[in-house]
């Protein structure tokens, strides 16, 4: 097998079989789709984005983390403020700097203006939160999610307050959706595969190994938490200029939990990010239009709010204790195709297959 | 006692004075809090030699292991490597200047496959000097080529220890720390360990080994260091360590 022993032709790979698939998906829903359902699926890949930006960290690191939503933030809000018309910034910020105030930048600078924040700052806050693990891990992240609200909410000449702040130029097309989505999902499947991303998994596996094979696990993880964080601000900038206003309250513990909801659900691979939303976007719609009543036979429900948060919070506990791995685990949409292949040609491969579970082959046991 | 004493002082050091030593411990000390694990210990290890400590469950030998790749914590004394002081070295750091332990227990990554466990070992090198050295590995160990794309945890007990192995010579160290590495395993399978440990002798690798098999350890090894409690108990050529009444003491102090 000689596709194995290299790392990158199996990102690649594997992203163009996931690229392939979810093009299906946009291209059906695109021709046959409503108009409902095209804005269904335009916030089903803003959403995948967020969600494989968490997946470069926790994916890699196995650690959780509560805070990538206040990356989503400072992008939104940091592509927003430099692209917004200055006409209506004059009018809704009009305290802010001048170099806010009379920007008016295409949609690539002024996201990568976001991005580069949330870089920034995931450097400056990673040198600490990447040495965590566990419950001081979820508790610090959540507390930056919330440090991020809070700045949010209070910094009134940049940001409005919790005010909306509406007139962000509605950028956000399908086209942009599917390029971002393409950029990032190469890059974190590149990342996964690379040293450092074989490294951290292992350390995922048995830590002590993995020093003692001499990973650096705080520095690899350091890696993955900066372009996750980053590939998060890129989510957060589409959705800023999809929606066309945006609040604090917009990411806060809702977005989090769902965001998080599609990680623990899909599984630890880049794949397991891409079910988890599919799956938690299909759920979140069908129990949406619930929400607004529904009748069952004689059995009728006028109206339900709060259905969608209870079914997500009880997807988690079901995930956490009957499948904690995830729906797909830590394969990838390419490990499966291998092993599928290799099962249909067993004897053409000659190899032995990469998921081999037959003991009987092995007779020095 | 007294023959021991005198053991300890004729020759703790090197067996040929010639070769250079590479490893030194100087009043090594580790403890686990309250709990001392090793006192005052002075090793050394010249290159090419296989070096093996000797001694009871619980007398410190595999926290000295530990402590020279940084892993159990080194309260006092001094470790040099090649003449470089990494007492106060990371993991990685001294994983990466020349020195590999095999840890008892094999703690292969197990969701992982062979080659990638061994690339993790050769994580220092380059993509296609790793692949130059995955294939020198396979006349040592066959079962990196009928197994490479295999899971390591599907493999069995001997099967890992020799992917555990592997994965600990695959970045050339100049310095291999072995952990254990009969123990749990078929008799069958632990004269292919010690098979492979002469085969390293052979190839000029230089060993540390823990073993609780003496008799095999003391066969293939140069020298010994027998420990217990924490301290070093006696030392010297293994020759000399082989005779009945070592082997007694060491086995009085295993009692008690």
């Amino acid at each position: 097998m000689a596709m194995s022993q290299k790392w990158w032709p199996r990102a690649l790979i594997g992203s163009a079989q996931i690229l392939v698939l979810v093009s299906l998906i946009v291209a059906g829903v695109s021709l046959l789709g409503s108009s409902t359902d095209q804005r269904i699926l335009t916030v089903f890949l803003i959403n995948l984005i967020a969600a494989i930006g968490l997946q470069i960290y926790t994916g890699t690191s196995g650690i959780i983390s509560f805070g990538h939503v206040g990356f989503m933030a400072l992008g939104a809000y940091g592509s927003a403020l430099f692209t917004a018309d200055p006409a209506i910034k004059a009018m809704g910020i009009p305290n802010a700097p001048d170099f806010i105030l009379t920007s008016a930048m295409g949609f690539l600078p002024a996201m990568l203006i976001g991005v580069g924040v949330a870089a920034i700052v995931a450097a400056v806050i990673g040198r600490v939160f990447v040495r965590l693990g566990g419950s001081a891990a979820a508790v610090a992240t959540l507390g930056f999610m919330v440090m991020v609200f809070t700045v949010l909410s209070n910094a009134e000449e940049w940001t409005r307050g919790a005010k909306a702040f509406s007139g962000i130029p509605a950028y956000t097309t399908m086209g942009w959706c599917m390029g971002a989505f393409a950029v990032i999902l190469v890059i974190a499947r590149l990342l996964r595969e690379s040293d450092t991303g074989l490294g951290l998994r292992s350390s995922r596996d048995d830590a002590i190994a993995a020093q003692a094979s001499g990973v650096d696990v705080v520095n690899s993880r350091y890696v993955m938490w900066v372009a996750s964080a980053a590939c998060s601000a890129v989510a957060g900038a589409l959705y800023a200029h999809y929606i066309g206003a945006i609040l604090p309250k917009a990411f806060h513990f809702e977005l989090t939990f769902l965001i998080v909801t599609m990680v623990i659900v899909g599984g630890q691979s880049i794949t397991g990010a891409i079910v988890g939303t599919l799956l938690i976007t299909i759920l979140a719609e069908a129990l949406r239009r619930l929400e607004n009543g529904f009748s069952l036979g004689s059995f009728s429900l006028s109206e339900a709010p709060g259905l969608t948060t209870a079914v997500l919070a009880l997807l988690i506990v079901f995930t956490l204790t009957m499948r904690p791995q995830g729906l797909v685990g830590r394969w990838e949409l390419d490990d499966l195709t291998m092993r599928w292949l290799a099962k249909r040609r067993p004897a053409a491969s000659g190899a032995a297959l990469p998921f081999e579970k037959d003991r009987e082959r092995n007779p020095a046991a | 006692m007294s023959s021991l004493g005198n053991q300890k002082d004729s020759s703790a050091s090197p067996a040929n004075p010639a070769a250079e030593v590479i490893l030194r411990a100087t009043g090594l000390a580790v403890a686990y809090g309250a709990v001392e694990a090793v006192r005052n210990l002075d090793l050394e290890v010249a290159a090419g030699e296989i070096v093996v400590l000797l001694g009871a469950n619980g007398a410190g030998k595999s926290s000295m292991l530990n402590a020279i790749v940084g892993l159990s914590p080194r309260v006092g004394g001094s470790i040099t490597f090649e003449g470089h002081d990494i007492t106060r070295k990371s993991t990685e750091m001294i994983v990466r200047s020349g020195i590999s332990l095999v840890p008892e227990g094999r703690r292969l990554f197990s969701n992982m496959t062979v080659r990638e466990n061994l690339r993790l070992g050769g994580a220092a090198l380059g993509l296609a000097e790793f692949e130059r050295e995955f294939e020198r590995l396979h006349d040592l160990f066959p079962i990196l080529r009928k197994r490479a794309d295999s899971q390591a945890g599907l493999l069995s007990g001997g099967e890992q220890q020799q992917v555990a192995i592997a994965r600990a010579l695959v970045g050339r160290p100049r310095l291999l720390l072995l952990d254990e590495p009969s123990l749990g395993l078929a008799p069958i399978i632990v004269n292919r360990v010690f098979e492979i440990i002469e085969e390293l002798r052979r190839r000029k690798v230089t060993i540390l080994l823990v073993e609780q098999n003496a008799e095999r350890a003391l066969k293939i090894a140069d020298r010994g260091y027998v420990m217990s409690n924490g301290v070093v108990e006696a030392a010297g050529r293994a020759a000399d360590l082989q005779t009945s009444a070592i082997e007694n003491a060491y086995l009085g102090t295993a009692g008690a």
